[in-house]
């Protein structure tokens, strides 16, 4: 038996293993709209999440399909309120005859079965500050709305209202909002905030890319050879986060070592606006080959003084490649100012991810940062 | 007439300098290498980047910011663009510009000045010079490729392909790829599986144009390789290619790949086999994914993709792929089975699964690219036997649905259960590998309702059975605690309350 979340691999997902392949039950109704909130509450001592938040995905039984939103790191503290309300496809929410659930927390379930629309208090001082995942797990219930996986999501605990000292856990639950191929069970990566970023430093490249590849006259008496696929070779310049669509981790460090929470980015949105401003929402982010994230949506230039190239985004972040495969930004936004909240272990704060404006400014700005000739 | 442009771009909501907007093209001045040039699309202007200042200093080179229109001359509110989308610079400093918003090619002077070069074209969109210094160009969406005569002003058509709304091309001014001037582009016609870069002649000669490389059928998660084995090297959607200006290089990029892909020419000792055809390949990408042994459930595990992606990347301070390729067989073993970074052991991957991650890992490397990866040698032994169950039983105790099974050699297994025969949810996978084995099932239906279950059991070999499919009525827990040594341990798991279960219990015992 092979088993699979993905409704959509049934029909051409591989019969692997150990056993003979089976078909899988799906519920008679498809799909169903899970609502929970993560609400701001209780007397329990430290900070209390600041603000409410909702979790709306649609839930593509047996798997989780594309999020509308996500809580994924928002700092929380003090008891928080957990609750879920479940709607089908038409929006009608459904009682507990249909949908119950049970919250998890970093994999294990800490609640009774809930019936929909009920709450939970999950007392955050039972854990330790740092980053923890929450799990809804739905209940088989009666009627067609059967069902047997949940969701999670990873917050950030902080109780004390200071950064953690030494190191913390990050769950590395990625966009499991809206991935069929990242799955929602618990993993953790034991991180120090203040300790340089283990492996972000690459073991030295071997020379292939800087080995220069002379013209084709050089080679071919027929300068058509060159055209003869056998006589071209594919590089990887850059390893890509091919989870562009199937996410990425929400927690991730920052160069100095602290770790970042980020929220899921939707590659393709409809509101033609928000493509404008956030063009796709393309992570992006620079470093060492295997370390790097470009932008699909990007345009290049050889570098006249080397053999890399420039490139800009349609986000409009510019960069350099070299011949290892690194990106270097050199101006305009870095991150893609996707509407997120980002909490660093080392300041402890809330921040909404505005755009970063890397270097230079605009000579016609009105407050512009005032360059340094060389 | 000038038009305020209806979709602003970013807003400038720090009260700096508002970033560059749905940039499509850059170009590098001859004259001066810091200096870059930016189609700021969204913006409706050319936005110079000089590298001379620290930080570089940004401004607006040429047009008007976000304010439409084919005005020429100099300076704001006189000179406006509208989506320029691709530009590119002469060594004397004349830039042309593909202004597509109003189907021209407009040329901006070394100082500054803007005019109009040709009018009433398709839709110019991406544009190169030729070794002669003409523009060559395509159009969207009627997908022509185009040369414009700077000496006659004439336009001459090279192809004309399928409708699309994005061809991105270049030319190969120096030779580096073939002849002087040939012209390489991409269409995304054709959508995902469309990887092709396709070719044509300074003249356009039918019988020249040509699919420069073949696409065939996907692969590689990142592939490299041979060209002519590995796959969609471009990504699906062709987006971009540029010719170096130096070598026999061509940096491509595609749609949904967020990857870049060098095509260079051969060189001695490159691998000759694309490592995405072997067997092992597939395999552990399955257990990369699903963070457990090859046929084991998906979300058993957590998968590893959550650790590093599915490339190896270092998001959470982890070696990558690039450095764990390097580690001898024994020590990644140990290193994945620990839990690869992660909190959870993966006991369960052993021998050829282990081999095949190990592979994956090493051809999704640089190692990969340098080398020929060989699959690692299997440290098990060959054995086929398939481990056989020995009794079965199962009960309803406080802590859960208690399956406990024993097996007449060391194995590793879950527990497949559901409200019908058709199994879909699963129990955790044990911690190790023995012989006695118990498990527990919690958040089941209602008393009364259905449970299925079937047990799955791999040696240390592969080897997987599963036994018969079990069926019974849920009962509810005793409510008081059972006799003392009938009830194992409960699982760290198995806090959940079972509010609408009652006293009750069945113990069955079967054979499998």
């Amino acid at each position: 038996m092979y088993f699979r979340h993905d409704a959509s691999e049934d029909a051409s997902g591989p019969a692997v293993g150990g056993f003979a392949r089976r078909s899988r039950h799906v519920a008679s109704v498809a799909i169903a709209t899970f609502t929970g909130c993560l609400l701001a509450g209780g007397a329990a001592a430290g900070p209390v999440n600041p603000f409410p938040l909702n979790i709306n995905a649609t839930l593509y039984m047996p798997y989780i399909g594309a999020p509308d939103s996500g809580p994924n790191g928002q700092r929380v503290g003090g008891t928080v309120n957990i609750g879920a309300i479940a709607k089908d496809r038409y929006g009608i929410e459904h009682g507990h005859n249909n949908v119950r659930f049970a919250v998890s927390i970093d994999g294990t379930v800490v609640s009774p079965i809930l019936d929909a629309g009920s709450t939970y208090n999950w007392d955050t001082s039972g854990v330790s500050d740092g980053g923890h995942a929450i799990g809804l797990v739905l209940v088989d219930g009666d009627g067609d709305l059967s069902t047997y996986r949940g969701m999670a999501t990873s917050v950030f605990v902080d109780n004390n209202g200071s950064a953690p000292t030494g190191p913390i856990t990050l769950p590395t639950l990625g966009n499991a909002w809206g991935s069929k191929h990242y799955n929602t069970v618990a993993d953790y990566v034991t991180v120090d905030p203040t300790a340089p970023v283990a492996g972000a430093t690459p073991v030295p490249l071997t020379p292939v890319f800087s080995a220069p590849v002379h013209q084709q006259a050089a080679r071919f008496a027929d300068p058509f050879d060159a055209h003869n696929p056998n006589n071209w070779f594919v590089e990887s310049l850059t390893q890509s986060n091919t989870g562009l669509y199937t996410g990425e981790p929400m927690l991730f460090l920052n160069r100095d070592g602290s770790p970042v929470i980020e929220t899921y980015k939707p590659q393709l949105i409809d509101d033609p606006v928000a493509v404008q401003n956030d063009v796709l929402k393309q992570p992006t982010r620079p470093g060492e080959r295997n370390d790097n994230v470009v932008s699909p949506y990007a345009t290049y230039t050889p570098d006249p003084t080397g053999p890399g190239f420039y490139g800009v985004d349609l986000a409009g972040w510019v960069y350099h490649v070299d011949e290892t495969g690194k990106i270097t930004t050199i101006a305009g936004r870095e991150v893609i100012p996707v509407p997120c909240r980002s909490t660093t272990a080392t300041t402890a704060s809330i921040r909404e991810c505005w755009p970063t404006i890397r270097s230079g400014g605009w000579a016609t700005s009105d407050t512009p940062p005032i360059p340094t000739p060389r | 007439m000038m038009k305020k442009a209806e979709v602003p771009c970013m807003p400038d909501t720090t009260h700096r300098a508002p970033p560059l907007c749905n940039s499509h093209d850059i170009a590098v001045d001859p004259r001066d290498p810091n200096v870059l040039y930016v189609a700021d699309t969204g913006n409706h202007i050319i936005t110079k980047i000089d590298r001379n200042f620290d930080p570089p200093r940004l401004s607006i080179y040429a047009g008007t910011k976000q304010t439409e229109g084919n005005g020429d001359g100099s300076g704001e509110g006189n000179a406006t663009f509208s989506q320029p989308t691709s530009i590119t610079m002469r060594a004397d400093g004349r830039m042309y510009v593909a202004d597509k918003g109003k189907k021209s090619i407009r040329m901006i002077a070394p100082d500054g000045t803007v005019s109009t070069v040709k009018t009433g074209l398709n839709g110019p969109f991406a544009i190169r010079l030729d070794s002669n210094d003409n523009p060559v160009f395509s159009e969207v969406p009627s997908a022509r490729i185009n040369r414009l005569d700077m000496a006659t002003g004439t336009v001459s058509e090279l192809a004309n392909g399928h409708d699309s709304n994005w061809v991105w091309l270049d030319v190969d001014r120096h030779g580096n790829i073939g002849p002087v001037d040939d012209i390489l582009f991409s269409s995304s016609v054709g959508g995902a599986n469309n990887a092709h870069i396709f070719r044509i002649s300074k003249d356009g000669s039918a019988d020249r144009i040509d699919e420069f490389l073949p696409n065939t059928s996907v692969q590689g998660n990142t592939p490299h390789g041979p060209a002519r084995i590995v796959s969609d090297p471009y990504g699906h959607y062709p987006w971009v290619l540029t010719i170096d200006d130096e070598q026999s290089k061509i940096l491509t990029q595609g749609y949904g790949n967020g990857g870049l892909r060098l095509l260079r020419l051969t060189v001695d000792g490159d691998p000759t086999k694309a490592s995405y055809n072997h067997p092992l390949y597939a395999r552990g990408k399955s257990v990369m994914l699903n963070g457990s042994a090859f046929g084991f459930p998906f979300d058993a595990r957590p998968s590893f993709t959550a650790l590093r992606s599915e490339s190896g990347h270092s998001f959470l301070g982890l070696p990558t792929f690039d450095e764990l390729a390097y580690m001898s067989d024994a020590d990644l073993a140990a290193y994945i089975r620990s839990g690869f970074g992660g909190s959870v052991p993966r006991p369960e991957i052993t021998c050829g699964d282990m081999d095949a991650l190990i592979y994956y890992i090493r051809v999704n490397s640089i190692l990969g690219i340098t080398t020929e990866v060989k699959s690692p040698p299997s440290s098990c032994q060959k054995d086929t036997i398939v481990p056989v169950f020995g009794d079965i039983s199962y009960r309803w105790t406080q802590d859960g649905f208690e399956v406990s099974w024993d097996t007449d050699e060391d194995t590793l297994g879950f527990i497949g259960h559901g409200v019908s025969a058709n199994l879909h949810r699963w129990s955790s996978i044990e911690n190790d590998f023995g012989t006695t084995h118990v498990l527990y099932l919690n958040t089941l239906g209602d008393p009364g309702s259905d449970l299925f279950f079937r047990i799955y059991a791999r040696d240390r070999y592969g080897n997987m059975v599963e036994s018969d499919l079990i069926s019974l009525a849920i009962e509810a827990p005793p409510a008081d605690p059972p006799a003392s040594g009938v009830v194992p341990a409960p699982a760290a798991s198995a806090i959940l309350a079972f509010a609408a279960l009652s006293l009750g219990g069945v113990r069955h015992r079967r054979t499998g």
